[in-house]
């Protein structure tokens, strides 16, 4: 777990004094906080200087929060960690999370909450490349198109979690860190199909204790996969994020 | 984006800024407190009546969304 005076946030807002009451309560707490006006500041930061958590407000003049979610989740779907908070946005919880936000919250929000849901980012964000420990197995047929070798094959995926998936093959077997985009056809009307480009972070190719295969971590989702995955393999945490108003 | 909903939008942001200092003022005051005092009584009537502000903004808001959608 990451300490508070470890973790860098970066919180997001036009409204200059909201800006200053939330940094001045979270660097009282030892966060490393750094702040922006609006979307085209913060990205243009982010550049410079990565962060591990970035709160923002959704309407701003220069630059509006879902666009810079956009942008931050197209480059990394994993870091920073996105919590949005809006004061009358024409956006839905559920357009929300299918962009990849951690979590979102109206204006005024419950100051508790929004910290708890801090720390919890935290407990998440230790900068490992690992997958979440949330996985489950499953044996759904996936068609994978590897981008560099162009090679197409039908496998089975035999796990499935929140950052990606197992490939149980016995070979071909990719390259490491070779990408790819992946089909998997379900038949669970929870998941009815999940569709998406990854990369492949590991290979067993040898027969032993495991079955052979390869890892796949998930860069991104298309639109909807991701809270239908996220639902699927139970990942309910972020519903505690989540106020009941 | 009409003008209640801006008007709620414009509203939410420096209530949501007060409520931050005034719950950290709180929690500041409360600290320093020693066994059996009680802290000020005008930090808890502050948060309140913000609370109430919160709520009427909410129905405010409930109300401007089913317009809209009807």
């Amino acid at each position: 777990m990451r300490k508070p005076e470890e973790t860098r946030v970066l919180v997001v807002d036009d409204e200059e004094m909201l800006r200053e009451a939330f940094a001045f309560d979270l660097k009282r707490r030892k966060y490393q906080v750094f702040t922006a006006g609006g979307g085209e500041d913060a990205w243009a930061m982010l550049q410079k200087s990565p962060v591990d958590i970035v709160v923002s407000d959704v309407r701003m003049p220069k630059g509006d929060g879902v666009s810079l979610l956009r942008k931050i989740k197209d480059l990394n779907p994993y870091r920073p960690i996105v919590i949005l908070v809006t004061g009358y946005a024409d956006i839905s919880l559920e357009q929300a999370y299918d962009l990849g936000a951690e979590a979102v919250f109206p204006k005024p929000f419950d100051r508790l909450q929004l910290l708890a849901a801090l720390e919890r980012c935290t407990e998440s964000n230790d900068g490992s490349k690992k997958s979440r420990p949330t996985r489950l197995p499953v044996k759904f047929p996936v068609r994978i198109q590897f981008c560099n070798s162009n090679l197409v094959v039908e496998e089975t995926v035999g796990n499935l979690g929140r950052g990606g998936l197992f490939i149980s093959s016995r070979g071909p077997f990719p390259e490491v860190e070779e990408e790819c985009n992946f089909k998997i056809l379900t038949d669970s009307v929870d998941l009815a199909f999940v569709e998406g480009r990854g990369v492949v972070r590991w290979v067993r190719n040898s027969e032993g204790a495991l079955p052979t295969g390869y890892g796949v971590e998930f860069l991104s989702l298309a639109d909807g996969c991701r809270t239908q995955v996220l639902n699927y393999i139970n990942f309910l945490q972020t519903k505690s994020y989540i106020p009941l108003r | 984006m009409n003008d209640e909903r801006k008007f709620l939008h414009d509203l939410s942001s420096p209530l949501a800024a007060l409520q931050l200092y005034l719950e950290t003022m709180a929690e500041d005051a409360n600290q320093n407190l020693k066994e059996g005092e009680e802290g000020d009584p005008r930090y808890q009537k502050c948060l309140l009546l913000l609370e109430k502000m919160t709520r009427l903004i909410e129905e405010r808001r409930a109300v401007v969304k089913k317009t809209e959608a009807a």
